[in-house]
């Protein structure tokens, strides 16, 4: 039985409350940019990486406030039925569905090597793909209202290992040393572009606002936390940042409580595999939606990914070919291009179908005054 | 005339001892006069004799005028209204315990209630005890217990629907809530789901229960039940149901949020700060229950690296030498733990203290001398086994959890309990009780329900009912009626 309540969620119309989105926004934001993304930046840009960062910060930025005023008062609702909303939507569940097979990918290697040394890729991949498919099938809502609940536990898992850090830094590291020209620079930048847009599956739901402002404080406390964990790590590290696997753990392995109660890279572990799990089941959930508005079914795309997931991790000698695949010049660029021209293109579409159904309305109202 | 009437007499007995197929505690009780010509029918031990026989026997036998139902009323001491009865209600009347008058001449009986059933006193329930606060609480009879709410609730709004459930059992089941409070569609459904129950008979509350609840294969509670009157009025002056059912001293209240769980009356009737620290208590307690055995197992045979150097020494020369590994002995101590408690919950009270000294004396400190077991797996489980009852309701859901919890983390360590961790909270979520979110008021968050969440306001800021229930009228209180300058 579904009775209208406030609170109580309709699955016909998908609408959240601007405090759940802003939970949305800071899992996904933060989930792979601070785990496996600085290790290879770093390869690449070395003490550049924290400039790399800002300049993904603006970027994103660019391409989330676009997509916010796609999203904050329902694009998808009045875009639902335009045959030039299908054709985006196209590219935009392979960018979603890409970016989840490499979060995948990511994880499947941290686990694989990292945490349990030697253990069969099919079994951790069989583990992580449960839960992403629970969180796809179930939908928004409920990612939200776990967003909800985990946000401020990760927040304050990432702040009290930061807060209790001791370690030697060194910020002059994040000094950009002239060893990359601006053009080489900005043509590395381009290779990173499937770690942005993470929060594209907000597309499809539209804001209920209370009073605060949630989403740009998410958003902007979100950025601010990536900027300063990244300029640690690069303080912390140096040019060794490439051999970091997940700069989150490690760095909390420098908690000076470490040697009271115990390593601290377990409460950093939790946060990341959390975070990680819950933002590919976002990406799930968004081909999913991608799914629901070409095919009328929720099955087709869902399916296809899932399979495609399963067999690329599986099936492939080792996952890492996947990862060194997602940033490779064409692919990143790509991947780049999607995230910001896509929310663009949906947004100029949400502007020309309004405008459209003026002039209709306009020449209804003429007729009848006629 | 006096044959025709034997005939008749005849007849009804006939046909009610066929519908109680002879049984012998059917009592009939011929009233044959001059002028009254009638026949009383009940079972024995249903009614009380003695209101019977001063109050419509004896005035019967002494009334010297034709008997007809429209006299009736003026000739017995009936308190309230004599309702007539067709002839198929004569069986199912008797059955509940009324008794029917039969008067000659008419084709109608007479329902008279005098029933008078053994029944507890109302004392303070065994599983909900209060250092502070209302001591009294439900018994096995509706009537009692409706009245119990009746003494707490005033008001001429307070609604009580009555119904039969149970083909058998004709149980009495009683819809109670506060009209202009109660969400009107939540009072429907809810009639219509227990209008729904074609069952042959309900012993107690949860078998309604488990007719009402929107998941049967889900393991969480998904209705409340209380058994103290005090906490039922404030749940329904919250805008929630009460189903009474007959012969149960367990009322449910509908809809339910899993934080109810961790609610206690005695929470409303201490300090706020004191409140508030046993809410982080109990919530750590229910946590510890559901964690620590798979914790403790992960850390053991996965994670033994994130562990302090020095604990980990005193753990690995505690555990030296055990047979098993960590995962089974911790299931083993657990399983026996579970024995242990359902054997001590059945057993006879004076044996209940020769149990304890065998489990804890033979079979915890025995297996741990002899090397079977190790006294950290003993600490654990006795800290889990405590923690589980911080959260009395909740005892089933969290003994099945710290199991799922156990098998999980011993194949996959910590990353499993995560992966189990997201995905209960994920279907918590996204479950709701008759348009209660379930993980309400923090998934979603309701800010104003925050002030009776885990860090409890003071009751005179809860100038709203909870916006987690639905509800017809949200105010509790109005500005005027606390004044912030005089408090």
């Amino acid at each position: 039985m579904k009775i209208n309540n406030r609170f109580c969620h309709n699955p016909k119309t998908t609408t959240l409350y601007n405090s759940q989105v802003g939970g949305v926004v800071v899992i996904s934001t933060l989930a792979y940019k601070l785990s496996s993304l600085p290790s290879i930046v770093s390869e690449y840009l070395s003490s550049s990486t924290l400039w790399f960062y800002l300049l993904l910060v603006i970027v994103d930025t660019f391409a989330f406030v676009i997509t916010y005023l796609f999203f904050r008062d329902g694009g998808d609702e009045l875009l639902h039925d335009d045959l030039r909303y299908k054709f985006g939507l196209i590219f935009a569940s392979i960018f979603m569905g890409f970016k989840c097979l490499t979060f995948f990918a990511f994880s499947v290697l941290f686990f694989a090597i990292e945490l349990y040394v030697g253990i069969a890729p099919v079994i951790v991949v069989t583990m992580l793909i449960v839960p992403v498919i629970y969180l796809g099938v179930k939908g928004v809502v409920t990612i939200a209202r776990l967003c909800e609940i985990m946000v401020f536990l990760i927040i304050g898992i990432i702040v009290l290992n930061l807060a209790f850090l001791k370690a030697d830094l060194d910020v002059g590291r994040n000094l950009p040393i002239l060893s990359t020209s601006a053009k080489e620079f900005f043509a590395h930048s381009l290779r990173y572009g499937t770690w942005l847009g993470n929060f594209m599956p907000l597309m499809f739901i539209k804001v209920k606002k209370k009073k605060f402002p949630y989403i740009s404080t998410a958003f902007g406390v979100t950025q601010i936390l990536t900027v300063i964990v990244v300029m640690i790590g690069v303080a912390m590290y140096g040019n060794a940042m490439k051999i970091v696997s997940n700069l989150l753990i490690e760095t909390s392995g420098f908690n000076q409580l470490s040697t009271e109660i115990g390593r601290m890279e377990w409460t950093a572990l939790f946060a990341v595999i959390v975070m990680g799990i819950t933002e590919m089941g976002f990406l799930f959930y968004g081909v999913m939606e991608c799914s629901v508005r070409l095919t009328k079914s929720k099955i087709p795309f869902g399916f296809i990914l899932a399979v495609v997931i399963f067999l690329l991790c599986t099936l492939l000698p080792s996952p890492q070919s996947i990862a060194d695949f997602s940033h490779s010049k064409v692919v990143g660029a790509v991947m780049t291009a999607f995230s910001v021209i896509l929310p663009v293109y949906f947004l100029i579409l949400k502007g020309l179908k309004r405008r459209e159904n003026n002039k209709i309305l306009k020449e209804e109202s003429v007729q009848n005054e006629g | 005339m006096v044959k025709d009437y034997a005939v008749r007499k005849e007849d009804f007995k006939l046909t009610l001892q066929q519908e109680f197929s002879s049984s012998d505690d059917l009592f009939f009780r011929d009233v044959d006069t001059d002028t009254v010509h009638a026949v009383l029918c009940f079972l024995d031990g249903g009614s009380d004799k003695l209101l019977l026989e001063q109050n419509v026997i004896k005035p019967l036998l002494s009334y010297d005028k034709t008997l007809s139902s429209a006299t009736l009323p003026s000739v017995i001491s009936y308190g309230e209204e004599i309702k007539p009865l067709e002839k198929e209600g004569f069986a199912p009347a008797v059955a509940e315990g009324d008794i029917v008058l039969f008067i000659d001449g008419e084709e109608n009986g007479n329902l008279l209630s005098l029933r008078k059933f053994d029944k507890r006193a109302v004392v303070e329930p065994p599983t909900s005890n209060v250092l502070k606060g209302p001591r009294e609480g439900f018994i096995e009879e509706i009537k009692t217990n409706v009245t119990l709410i009746r003494r707490r609730i005033k008001s001429p709004k307070l609604t009580v629907k009555n119904m039969t459930i149970g083909r058998y059992s004709s149980t009495a089941v009683s819809v109670v809530y506060v009209d202009g409070i109660a969400e009107k569609r939540v009072v429907d459904e809810i009639t219509k789901r227990l209008n729904a129950i074609d069952v042959d008979g309900v012993i107690d509350s949860s078998y309604v229960s488990s007719f009402i609840q929107g998941r049967r294969f889900s393991f969480f509670n998904q209705v409340g039940t209380t058994e103290k009157p005090d906490v039922l009025a404030a749940k329904l002056l919250e805008g929630r149901v009460a189903i009474i059912v007959d012969g149960s001293p367990l009322v449910l209240t509908l809809p339910f949020v899993l934080f109810e769980d961790l609610q206690d009356g005695y929470d409303y009737y201490s300090d706020d700060w004191r409140s508030s620290m046993i809410r982080v208590l109990r919530i750590m307690g229910a946590l510890l229950t559901i964690i620590l055995p798979g914790a403790y197992v992960a850390l053991q045979s996965h994670h033994y690296h994130l562990m302090p150097l020095k604990f980990l020494i005193t753990l690995l020369s505690a555990t030296n030498g055990i047979p098993f590994p960590p995962a089974i002995e911790m299931f083993v101590v657990l399983l026996l733990f579970e024995i242990l408690n359902q054997a001590s919950v059945r057993m006879p009270r004076l044996m209940g203290i020769s149990l304890s000294i065998v489990g804890a004396i033979v079979l915890g400190d025995t297996a741990v001398k002899a090397g079977l077991i190790s006294s950290p797996a003993v600490l654990v489980t006795a800290l889990s086994a405590i923690g589980i009852f911080c959260v009395p309701d909740e005892v089933g859901t969290l003994s099945i959890l710290r199991f799922l919890f156990l098998s999980v983390s011993a194949v996959m360590g910590l990353f499993g309990i995560v992966i189990l961790s997201i995905m209960l909270v994920a279907y918590l979520v996204s479950m709701d009780s008759y348009g209660a979110p379930y993980l309400a008021p923090y998934a979603p968050r309701i800010n104003p329900d925050l002030k009776d969440g885990v860090l409890k306001q003071s009751t005179v800021n809860m100038k709203q009912r909870p916006f987690s229930i639905p509800s017809q009228n949200r105010t509790r209180m109005t500005e005027n009626d606390v004044d912030d300058d005089i408090l």
